[in-house]
This record gives C-alpha cells, sequence and structure tokens, in this order.
C-alpha cells in the first residue's frame, strides 16, 4: 500500500508549487509593451507572444495541480496500492 | 509597411527594456519555483521508497523539465525584447535628431519624411537675391 502520509505531503507542494505559479502575472510584461511602437505591426505580435506566454505558464500550472489531485486523490483512498498510483500517474499522459 | 516622423517619435522603447526586464523576473520566478519542487522532491525521496516513489520522482522531474523549457522561451522573449528597445532607441533618436536639425535649418519636414525646402528658400531670396 502506498504511505497516505506521504502522499499527502506530495501533493500539498505540487497544490502550492501550482498555486504560487497561477498568481504569477504573466501577461502584465506584455501589456505593458503592446502599444510601444506605433505604426509597427508589433502590437499583433505581442498580443500573440502573450496568449503562447500565458497558455505555456498555466500549463504547467495545471499540469503541477493534475499531479497534486492524483496524488491527493489516492492518498484518500486506503487501499490503493502503489502500481495504482503509478499507473494513475502514467494515464496523465495518455491521449496528449 | 510605411512609418510616419510622428510614428516613430512616438515610439517607447523603455517600455520594450522594462518589458524584457520583467519576463526576466518572471523566468527567475520559475526557476525558483522549479528548484523549490525539486528541493521537497529530493526531501521526499530521503523516507518514500518503491515504485511510487520512483514515479513521483519521474514526474516531478518530467514537470520541471517542461518548466524549464518554457523558462528559456521566455528568457529568449525577454532577451529580444531588450535587444529590441536598445537597437529601437538609437533608430529613433536619430529620426528626431534629423528632424530637429532640418526644421532649425528652415526645412520643413513633412510627416510623410517629405522635406520641403520652400522656407529655405524664400529666406534664401529674401537676403541675397537683391545680390544674385
Amino acid at each position: 500500500m502506498v504511505d497516505t502520509e506521504i502522499l499527502c505531503m506530495f501533493a500539498e507542494y505540487l497544490g502550492n508549487a501550482s498555486a504560487a505559479r497561477e498568481i504569477q502575472n504573466v501577461l502584465a510584461p506584455f501589456a505593458e509593451v503592446e502599444c510601444a511602437l506605433p505604426g509597427t505591426g508589433f502590437q499583433a505580435t505581442v498580443a500573440a507572444a502573450s496568449g503562447a506566454a500565458a497558455t505555456a505558464v498555466l500549463g504547467l500550472s495545471g499540469r503541477m495541480e493534475a499531479v497534486a489531485q492524483v496524488a491527493s486523490g489516492v492518498a484518500g483512498t486506503y487501499d490503493t496500492t502503489e502500481e495504482d498510483f503509478v499507473s494513475k500517474l502514467q494515464s496523465m499522459d495518455t491521449g496528449r | 509597411m510605411t512609418l510616419t516622423v510622428s510614428e516613430v517619435s512616438s515610439w517607447k522603447p523603455a517600455l520594450l527594456i522594462n518589458a524584457g526586464r520583467h519576463l526576466h523576473q518572471l523566468v527567475s520566478a520559475l526557476d525558483s519555483q522549479r528548484a523549490g519542487i525539486l528541493q521537497e522532491q529530493n526531501a521526499l525521496a530521503d523516507t518514500w521508497h518503491g515504485e511510487a516513489a520512483i514515479a513521483a520522482a519521474e514526474r516531478v522531474v518530467g514537470e520541471c523539465s517542461l518548466v524549464s523549457s518554457v523558462a528559456e522561451v521566455i528568457q529568449s522573449l525577454a532577451d529580444e525584447f531588450t535587444g529590441a528597445g536598445g537597437v529601437v532607441n538609437g533608430f529613433r533618436t536619430r529620426v528626431v535628431e534629423v528632424v530637429a536639425d532640418a526644421t532649425t535649418r528652415c526645412f520643413d519636414v513633412e510627416n510623410s519624411g517629405m522635406v520641403n525646402a520652400d522656407k529655405m528658400i524664400a529666406l534664401f531670396c529674401c537676403n541675397y537675391g537683391p545680390s544674385l
């Protein structure tokens, strides 16, 4: 059986890391610069870069949160085996 | 893309440099979080062994690798912003200087960049016309 106490700790620190990343304002640096070069196509370029960066950073956060949820879900199920936990982690990547 | 004098004059290269600095701070925050996650995982690994521990460690390393990849791309954006800020500043400054210099010499510089010498010619004729 998996050690539920350790799984809870694992879930907690990943959940905290995820929350920390959520609050990082990825968009601010792009927002401040988008009007820096009137007359050019810079604004559209910045908007595209802004969207890509925000999606990437929030995606990291989402993945970390997903792992945390797997761990906390398993931790709440006392008869879960190690194999179950490994299987749940591995299944995160299927379908990507 | 055809730029006007007023557009180039209104460029704000400092914003590019600031954005580069703020993106670099974001990269530092991502790096710091990644290091913190690895540190936490290493601490857990001292007492956590077995298949689940290995799978968890591999997952954490994989996720941290993704964080590094994203951070590298954002850092390259930060570098581009900072570098472009310097280039844009030099270009804008040069345009403003040339326009100011021409204006001082009684040339009119239109917004398109076209230089009109009518005023200069009139002044020239007024000063030297009678003796020509």
